[in-house]
């Protein structure tokens, strides 16, 4: 056998049974276009993340030189060295010019920079010394400028205009030296000597940043303050001179101090598109490092040498950025991808019948068993060659909607992928390949494993339009069944469960255990696991169980309904495939919105207990402070803020819980608990013992707290008790500290999770309980002043907080406010949070796409498969409508079985996620939500599987009765 | 002359159209099919039988001429109105039978019936007189699967005639039967034509035919080539009665 005709066979039943194939590979088309989507979607972001970065980097190569300082350097000596500089290859340009530091700027006035400038490092300006031989210089830092004329200086713009300079005017360049000595004695006393040269401006720069401003690794300098500087990266806010006129300040300078001298440096250019393949981040790197070795050699000579290329970082960040979000995206398609191969096995088990008459007859030929398998697998390789590139063609579409998810790995203010950037690596074509052909292998290749082994005579004979009879074990179904429960009481009674257990041996406690870590590790599979074991019992376990179901289609199939009960059983396989695809499908949909809303409810809540009210403003003094200079009786004008509907103070005291006089933390909050309720409004989910009611019992009862769950477990205090709390009197701001401490008792009303706003403390008591604290102490006992603050509809709540900063202002404080708004915009903006949610979502648009392929193949090979028969009872009088009903009738009930098991499953396993969570986190309430968007997923995969299945039954209609029941050859 | 329960056939022209070659499978066939006779229909395979019985019983169209019975034009019906036509004037017998395999013997036969919204008292009175008729009383809630060839066959004959359709169409009712089952089959035929009056249309390469048509047309080539009496046919056909000729298939 030639390797030709060897393939021969394959090709020919991949291409000629087109349906047959596309039915095969249509779930796995559809899984791959996710992954290789977000691929797309990740690779394209981050192509045009590293394109704007690197837009913004000017220089590609800094060089500097190796003598430092270097007397005497002229335009001849930097000639020469540009010259080998740019006989490199990939070297498309490069400039020389030389620095010197340690200068100060005055105007004739003798004023300076100094005292304005906001950055320590500008302290002192430098002189650069730029070649002629300038190249891209002032277009690649973007400077509006050119070289001085001879003689004379360009200055930055900034410069000119805080010295109030203009061409023509003379700038005053002065350095510092210090004569000294040391006496016998051991002090030093010096003086200092100014050299001020002079020099009259030609030119002034300027300098446009806005392309490269908010770049963080280019440039130290922090932009977004940005006075107007000029920047080369290495020199900030040079006066330029022509290398030529270097002798003017290399002479006096040197003769007024000895070691002063100027240091050569060198920009190098390179062709970018040359070196840098975006696709191919690591080779780009290597050829960098290649070219900088290059440079290397040739600084050896001539005396400089090369740091490592500006180009590298941003490469080198953004590659394990990349790959590891890849995987992340794989992981998070599985449920897609299970649901994927689990329709294409289903898609070759339909070709199955038809192709065992297929492989008999090569059988009856003389092919063996392995030829047949080889030739089959061989068909599977091709099939899923074929679904990778489609699934690949498709991704393209899908990475389009990914786009925003891909921005994931953006940071903040860096701006996000353009949509116009795409890009296909290599590597995402050759994974996308292979992921088909694994997939597509491993469903094909149990089923044609065994039917390459089938009997020839028995296949032969083969003829499928009776009831099929397969024999159904339940065993796995069992098994599975038990799995999941065993995981879903594993996730529901948790861990502690065990511990709580008295009375049992070691031995029984260690099984439960066991068993519940089985059941946790097994949740992720639960879901699938259960839909299983369950569909399958209850469609081949039973036959009677679902034929009993198509009660509910009864009204609609009327004289009909009988043939509809008779025929669900028909195809036990075929029916629990159908409902499994639906279950899958409608419990992934369902857990992901479900999880994902109550998620974003929970994140709400979680602002909203951290803020407590709208507005929460505080200010700290934990370490000192002056509370000398603090008013907080200022404070109570917060109620006459325009916009403030109500507002509750708070003040953090150093009051602990004493236990054995010691210092035993618990933070303690004195607020004024009525105004507290009254403007936070706390849930009574909080109160763990004492109810709502405790805030008012804590205003009316003097001496009295609450504490929070974890103070009264942690030293096994309950209601009712005294505790010992200790007042720390301590004068931190007097820098000698005084130690004084009160001690004395408070009593427990009532034990909270903890209160909204004040999270971070433990202890809580009216103000009233500290009125015996000495006027003169009280601001010496708080480490933080707060406010909650419910602003009045139709105000802005960041306003608001402005104008109630203003009041902590007044009242000698540093206020810091955080809003619900503000919190919630950033929620809503989070990056990560939208790109998951986007991705699953696009995920369960891409699973309902499975399922109702899935069905509507399923149905359409029912149809098919049954023509005859169908083509029989229209000849003996029914009308199309008639045998609409019937399918209908039919499929109409698996649907509904699906969409049951389904629906629970997922409500299910979203429910128990939640409990997984709740279990440990801690104070704030995490409820499911069923919100309006799980309603519409769940109306979409109903309507979306009524379409399928008439779509799919609409054919029965188009049955050419002559055609299909003559009796060929007959 | 034609009578009530006759079927005129005129000028009947099919043609198939299979991407862009024609096969031609009536060539202007005109036949009258005596109410309450035995028509039988014979011919070398692929002379056009089984279309023709296709446009008669109301599966197909032809592409011209006109099957008329009882003063309705076949052609001239419309979709909805060849289902009717399905469901109440003719029955249709099928070589391989085609019963539901999911459906019991009676409710193979109660299936015409429901269809045609039938109650359920009719039905179960009728079936239980068909399954006598056919003589498989006791077979009645047996599935095909459980039935041998010649039992599903009588099956097949009782669920034509479930809706009393005053004409029976068979296409090679015997094909798949051995002699003696063939032969019992072809009384039942008779039966129906002599006890209940049916017109009754059999295709066959069966020779025995002739014992029980009353006319016999030979087909070649989508023209009659000939048309005799059983009689005549059965004093021609040179092989012993007792042997049938077995199916070109
Ligand atoms: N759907 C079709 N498309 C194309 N040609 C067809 C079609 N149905 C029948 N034919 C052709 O029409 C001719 C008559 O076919 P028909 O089935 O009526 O023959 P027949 O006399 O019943 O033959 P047999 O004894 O083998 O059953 C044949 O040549 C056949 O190939
Ligand atoms: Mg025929």
């Amino acid at each position: 056998m030639s390797f030709l005709s060897f393939f021969n066979y394959p090709i020919g039943s991949v291409i000629r049974n087109k349906r047959r194939s596309l039915f095969a590979i249509a779930g796995i088309v559809i899984a791959l276009s996710l992954i290789s989507g977000s691929w797309i979607a990740v690779d394209s972001s981050g192509m045009g993340l590293l394109r704007s970065r690197l837009d913004k980097i000017p220089v590609d190569f800094v060089a500097w030189g190796r003598t430092s300082p270097l007397h005497g350097v002229n335009e001849s000596y930097v000639a020469e060295r540009i010259a080998a500089i740019e006989s490199v290859d990939d070297v498309v340009d490069a400039t020389a010019f030389g620095t010197g530091s340690g200068w100060y700027y005055s105007n004739s006035l003798g004023e300076t920079l100094e005292d304005d400038t906001p950055w320590l490092y500008n302290y002192s300006g430098t002189l650069m010394f730029l070649s002629q031989d300038y190249g891209r210089f002032f277009s690649a830092f973007h400077v509006d400028g050119e070289l001085p004329d001879p003689g004379t200086v360009a200055i930055p713009g900034y410069v000119a205009d805080q010295l109030n300079l203009t061409v023509g005017d003379n700038i005053i360049c002065r350095i510092e030296n210090w004569i000294g000595e040391t006496d016998p004695w051991g002090n030093y006393t010096y003086t200092t000597l100014y050299l001020n040269l002079s020099f009259e401006i030609s030119k002034i720069w300027t300098q446009d940043k806005s392309s490269w401003s908010d770049d963080y690794y280019w440039s130290y300098v922090d932009h977004s303050d940005d006075p107007g500087w000029i920047d080369f990266k290495s020199v900030y806010n040079p006066v330029v001179f022509n290398l030529a006129d270097l002798p003017l300040v290399d002479v006096p300078a040197t003769a007024f101090m000895e070691h002063w001298g100027p240091t050569v440096s060198y920009y190098i250019w390179v062709d970018r598109d040359n070196i840098i393949d975006l696709a191919d981040l690591q080779g780009s790197l290597d050829r960098l490092e290649q070219l900088k070795i290059q440079l290397d050699r040739i600084g050896m000579r001539y005396d400089f040498m090369v740091n490592d290329s500006e180009l590298v970082y941003p490469l080198y960040d953004l590659i394990p950025r990349m790959e590891g979000i890849k995987p992340l995206f794989v992981a998070l398609s599985l449920p897609v991808v299970a649901l994927g191969a689990y329709l294409s096995i289903v898609g070759i088990d339909l070709g199955i019948s038809e192709r065992k008459r297929e492989i008999a007859i090569l059988k009856s030929r003389g092919a063996s068993n392995r030829q047949v398998f080889t030739s089959l697998l061989t068909e599977s390789f091709l099939l899923g060659t074929f679904a990778g590139v489609l699934g690949l063609v498709l991704g393209v579409l899908v990475s389009r909607f990914l786009l925003d998810a891909a921005t994931i790995f953006s940071y903040e203010g860096e701006g996000s992928a353009i949509a116009s950037d795409f890009m296909i690596s290599e590597w995402t074509i050759i994974y996308s390949v292979l992921f088909g052909i694994a997939l597509m292998t491993a469903s094909s290749y149990r089923p044609y494993k065994k039917i390459s082994k089938a009997d020839v005579k028995e296949a032969l004979r083969y003829y499928s339009p009776t009831v099929v009879q397969i024999d159904y074990k339940p065993r796995m179904d069992i098994i599975f069944l038990s799995l999941s429960i065993i995981s879903i009481l594993s996730i529901w009674v948790g861990f502690d469960w065990t511990d709580n257990l008295q009375n049992v041996s070691w031995i029984t406690r260690l099984i439960l255990s066991i068993l519940i870590l089985v059941g946790i590790v097994i949740f992720p599979l639960m879901p699938f696991l259960l839909s299983l074991s369950v569909i399958r019992l209850l469609t081949r376990g039973s036959r009677k169980l679902y034929s009993k179901l198509t009660f509910i289609v009864r009204p609609w199939t009327k004289e009909l309904h009988y043939l509809v009960e008779k025929n669900i059983v028909r195809n036990p396989r075929r029916a629990s495939n159908l409902c499994l695809i639906i279950a899958l499908s409608l419990a992934f949909g369902l857990f992901i919105s479900v999880t994902m809303e109550s998620t974003m409810r929970y994140q709400e809540n979680l602002i909203q207990f951290e803020v407590g009210a709208d507005i929460k403003t505080q200010s700290d003094y934990y370490w000192g402070g002056a509370p000398e200079q603090l008013n907080p009786a200022i404070l109570e004008e917060i109620g006459s803020v325009e916009g403030v509907e109500s507002h509750s103070l708070y003040e953090a005291v150093r009051v602990s819980y004493g236990y054995y006089g010691g210092y035993y933390g618990g933070q303690t909050i004195a607020f004024d608990a009525l105004a507290y309720e009254d403007t936070v409004h706390p849930d009574g989910f909080y109160f763990v013992e004492g109810g709502r009611g405790s805030l008012e019992d804590l205003a009316d009862l003097n001496g009295t707290v609450l504490i929070t769950q974890w103070i009264a477990e942690d030293y096994g205090i309950s209601v009712g008790d005294d505790i010992p709390l200790m007042l720390d009197l301590t004068n931190y701001s007097s820098g000698f500290y005084d130690y004084k401490f009160v001690n004395y008792w408070g009593y427990v009303i009532g034990i909270v999770k903890s209160l909204p706003g004040l999270e971070s403390y433990s202890i809580y008591m009216d103000k009233s309980a500290l009125d015996f604290v000495p006027a003169q102490n009280r601001t010496e006992i708080v480490s933080a002043y707060g406010a909650f603050v419910e602003v009045l509809d139709g105000y802005e709540q960041a306003a608001v907080a402005d104008d109630i900063d203003h009041v902590f202002t007044d009242a000698g404080m540093s206020p810091y406010s955080i809003t619900v708004d503000e919190r919630m915009e950033e929620l809503n903006n989070d990056p990560a949070f939208r790109a998951l949610t986007d991705f699953l979502y696009m995920e369960y648009v891409l699973s309902v796409a499975i399922m109702t392929i899935g069905v509507g193949i399923l149905i359409f090979v029912a149809v098919n498969d049954r023509e005859k028969e169908l083509a029989s009872i229209m000849a003996r009088g029914s009308s199309a409508g008639q045998i609409r009903k019937i399918l209908m009738g039919e499929s109409f009930t698996l649907m509904v079985l699906g969409l049951i098991v389904g629906a629970s499953v997922g409500l299910l396993t979203a429910y128990l996620f939640q409990s997984l969570y709740a279990g440990e986190s801690s104070v704030v309430p995490r409820e499911m939500l069923f919100t309006w968007i799980s309603a519409v997923i769940v109306v979409a995969s109903v309507g979306a599987l009524i379409v399928a299945s008439l779509v799919a039954t609409s054919r029965a209609g188009k049955i050419k009765l002559a055609e299909v029941l003559r009796i060929r050859g007959g | 002359m034609v009578e009530l329960g006759d079927i005129v056939v005129k000028d009947i022209i099919k043609v198939y159209k299979t991407g862009k070659s024609e096969v031609i499978a009536l060539r202007g066939l005109d036949c009258t099919i005596g109410g309450g006779k035995i028509l039988a229909i014979m011919g070398p395979s692929g002379c056009g039988k089984t279309t023709l019985l296709n446009i008669i019983g109301g599966l197909d169209r032809p592409t011209a001429g006109s099957i008329n019975i009882d003063g309705v034009n076949l052609v001239d019906l419309s979709d909805a109105d060849l289902v009717k036509h399905r469901r109440q004037r003719v029955g249709i017998v099928f070589q391989f039978f085609n019963l539901v395999p999911t459906l019991t013997a009676r409710e193979n036969i109660e299936l015409p019936m429901r269809l045609a919204g039938k109650n359920s008292e009719e039905m179960t009175s009728r079936s239980a007189m068909l399954l006598k008729l056919v003589d498989m009383e006791p077979r009645g809630t047996h599935r095909p699967d459980e039935m041998s060839g010649g039992e599903q066959q009588r099956i097949g004959i009782a669920t034509a005639l479930a809706n009393d359709p005053p004409i029976i169409l068979a296409d090679e009712p015997t094909g798949e039967l051995d002699t003696a089952t063939g032969q019992q089959i072809l009384h039942l035929f008779q039966k129906l034509r002599d006890d209940y009056k049916k017109t009754v249309v059999i295709v066959t390469h069966d020779q025995r035919i002739g014992q029980i048509a009353d006319t016999v047309m030979t087909i070649v080539d989508g023209r009659i080539t000939s048309t005799m009496t059983g009689a005549e046919f059965h004093e021609k056909a040179t092989i012993p009665a007792n042997q049938s000729v077995p199916s070109p298939s």
